[in-house]
């Protein structure tokens, strides 16, 4: 299939705002072009559904142990019980295994915690049964456990593809005249750009830091107290760039890489995003008196009620809000893969509630067992609520989700050793390489671990990539996983690995 | 002379390697490269030194949040906690321009506000027109007058007379003082003179 690179994109319609301007377009001129960009983006992204394809990246921060999810040795199988006091593995009734599932997952167990303050009421069982056909576990080793180097390597799978991270060569591959290609709301080393020099900056990620507020950096002037219109407004940057190209300043740095820069996206892709016009669409906050949005001329996303449907903590779990706008993103056609995820902050309420552990999975380092149920079972809730949102979404003859794959990247696993003087419940684990990751999508073939997991020592072994068959002593990488990603999303490059075993 | 000239280039820091005893004024001029992004918080102290502002007020989103604290990331700040960026992004992002854009009209409103707010002899930054006038003259000594204030706050020089005409023509007849003083102010704040050094 041949699409379009990125670093072919023109300007919107191929112009922009401010040379509309420049040239002596009114104002009102450009505005109706930026006013109409939203349905254009719509109309362009459902005519050619079947080319649509929409990357969810959610970033399982700190170590996602795959053997204390969906891949759990159970007591029984282990040889004896020395080794079961000894290996993280599970009670044979802490593991459900759910009809016509070819996986078996760790049952939610917060209501047997009692030494920490967390505690999730979301049913991994409940999940498995729901979205089995669509997900799979592959195993694999990661080259690090240096949480930073890990979190790069999980996104540009060891370097595979020229060093650009698989963000980037979606965004590069159909982010084509998107204005926000490529999100990034997530954090460390999830966040940093890849090293391939040929990316360009339309394809690099932009950094979220507030998602209920980022509608508001989409436009330069909406939603301020008391500023001109946006007519005068336009008509101050006309001036502004005058000034600019008329000043000493402006003459004797005309060649400055950094002022050329800034001033091709000012007057390209900025001009372009503040045109889609998404103020209104993105906005995640509801009216209140503290809060008067109708006020300042804006008001929440008319999606909001659908949004909290799915997504029920999504005004106070900066996660959920994060799942809420990434669909947004998606939907509007203002981006194509969008990476979000829960950070080292704890997330607390207004109330003191916690919705996580304070250092997400890493949190292991302090109570391995109640770190990693918690926090799977957060991963699988918010999973859970963004299928549902892209299911509920009409595109083409199906749904945005036949189109999109979500990735639930982890930096790497953790020990499997309970430590001398742990116990079941209360054991602290260190990093440790071997591990295994979560993908969902109708384009995968579903329903199924690729590679296993020995009883005796709790750690993977990989599979004939080909084929999908498992083969004990074989362990697969990073570059495996970029290349099924990148494979099932039809994005190409040199050296891609051959994953077709997994593929629908 | 040479001499001389050639130990302030060096002192600078801004000769280059081949640099001779002959080298020109125009060879020793520092390279455009050198041209560095005004980042969150020197663009945000610059800002509001130059309206003599409070730092906190000049920008709030929502009437809640300081612009600063909502756009930090656009605006080139690092934020360790909540995305672990320990170090800031190295260009602007497409988000940038927009997070400028928002600080610099929001501050400039805030300025013409506050000097509404008083008697005209107790005016900070806007004290050359009315700003309670309906429109403004072009052609207006005080509308140049306070262009040139509007430069010597934010750039620290005066405005040429071009710069002057192109500033005075945001002054028509549909537009107020009060918003040409805003428009004139976030011209020139936005400029690259002011957002980069």
């Amino acid at each position: 299939m041949t699409r379009q690179s990125i670093s072919t994109k023109p300007s919107v319609a191929g112009i922009s705002r401010r040379k509309l301007l420049g040239l002596g377009v009114g104002s009102a001129g450009a505005l109706a072009l930026g006013s109409t960009l939203p349905g254009a983006l719509r109309r362009a992204r459902a005519e050619s559904a079947a080319d649509a394809r929409f990357l969810f990246i959610l970033t399982a921060t700190g170590g996602a142990s795959i053997i204390d999810s969906l891949l759990p040795v159970a007591h029984s199988e282990i040889s004896s019980p020395e080794r079961v006091a000894a290996l993280t593995a599970y009670p044979d009734e802490a593991i459900a295994s759910p009809p016509g599932s070819g996986f078996r997952c760790v049952r939610n167990l917060s209501d047997r915690f009692t030494a920490l303050p967390f505690g999730s009421d979301f049913d991994p069982v409940d999940f498995v049964s729901r979205r089995k056909d669509d997900m799979l576990v592959m195993t694999l080793d990661n080259t690090s456990v240096n949480h930073d180097v890990a979190q790069q390597r999980s996104m540009n799978g060891d370097g595979v593809d020229r060093g650009r991270t698989i963000a980037e060569a979606m965004a590069m591959t159909y982010g084509f005249e998107q204005p926000l290609a490529n999100c990034m709301m997530s954090s460390g080393g999830f966040t940093q750009a890849g090293i391939w020099d040929e990316v360009p900056d339309e394809a690099r990620a932009v950094l979220i830091g507030d998602p209920w507020q980022l509608a508001l950096a989409t436009h330069g002037s909406r939603g301020l107290a008391g500023v001109p219109s946006v007519d005068d407004v336009a008509r101050a940057r006309h001036t502004c760039e005058l000034l600019d190209e008329h000043s000493a300043f402006g003459r004797r740095y005309g060649h400055s890489e950094a002022r050329e820069r800034f001033l091709a996206l000012r007057g390209g892709a900025s001009a372009e995003l503040e045109g889609a016009d998404l103020v209104d669409t993105l906005m995640l906050l509801e009216q209140t008196p503290e809060r008067p949005l109708s006020a300042l001329g804006l008001s929440p996303s008319p999606e909001l009620e659908r949004l909290r449907e799915r997504l029920p903590k999504l005004g106070e779990d900066r996660l959920h809000a994060q799942a809420a706008l990434a669909f947004l993103l998606a939907r509007e056609g203002a981006s194509s893969v969008v990476t979000f995820g829960p950070g080292f902050i704890p997330p607390i309420d207004s109330d003191g509630r916690a919705f996580g552990t304070p250092l997400a999975f890493d949190f292991s380092h302090t109570n391995h067992l109640v770190s990693q149920n918690v926090m799977w079972c957060r991963m699988f809730e918010v999973l859970d609520g963004l299928i549902g949102l892209l299911q509920s979404e009409p595109l083409g003859d199906g749904s945005m989700w036949d189109q999109s794959l979500i990735y639930v990247a982890t930096d790497f696993g953790r020990t499997k050793v309970i430590p001398e003087g742990g116990s079941f419940f209360n054991f602290s684990s260190g990093h440790d390489l071997n591990n295994g990751s979560l993908l969902l999508s109708p384009r995968l073939r579903g329903n199924r671990v690729y590679g296993g997991v020995d009883p005796e020592t709790c750690l993977t072994y990989g599979f004939d990539p080909r084929t999908g068959e498992p083969e004990p002593g074989r362990l697969m990488g990073a570059p495996h996983l970029y290349s099924l990603i990148a494979q099932a999303l039809e994005i190409d490059f040199p050296g891609r690995l051959d994953m077709s075993g997994l593929l629908r | 002379m040479k001499r001389s000239l050639f130990i302030v280039c060096v002192l600078l820091g801004a000769c280059n390697a081949e640099t001779s005893a002959d080298a020109s004024t125009q060879d020793c001029a520092p390279p455009a490269e050198s041209l560095r992004w005004k980042r969150a918080d020197v663009l945000v102290n610059d800002l509001a030194g130059s309206l003599e502002l409070e730092q906190a007020t000049i920008c709030t989103e929502l009437g809640t949040t300081p612009c600063r604290e909502v756009h930090g990331i656009s605006l080139g700040a690092s934020e360790p906690f909540l995305n672990t960026l320990y170090e800031p992004l190295p260009r602007p992002m497409v988000t940038t321009a927009l997070a400028i854009d928002r600080v610099m009209l929001s501050a400039c409103r805030r300025g013409v506000e506050r000097d509404q707010r008083v008697a005209s002899d107790e005016r900070v930054v806007f004290t050359h027109i009315e700003l309670g006038a309906a429109s403004l003259d072009p052609a207006d000594a005080g509308v140049k007058a306070q262009v040139h204030e509007l430069y010597q706050r934010l750039l620290g020089r005066d405005a040429t007379d071009d710069e002057v005409a192109m500033v005075a023509e945001l002054a028509t007849d549909d537009v107020s003082a009060e918003t040409f003083a805003t428009l004139a102010c976030f011209s020139i704040a936005t400029t690259t003179e002011f957002l980069f050094y």
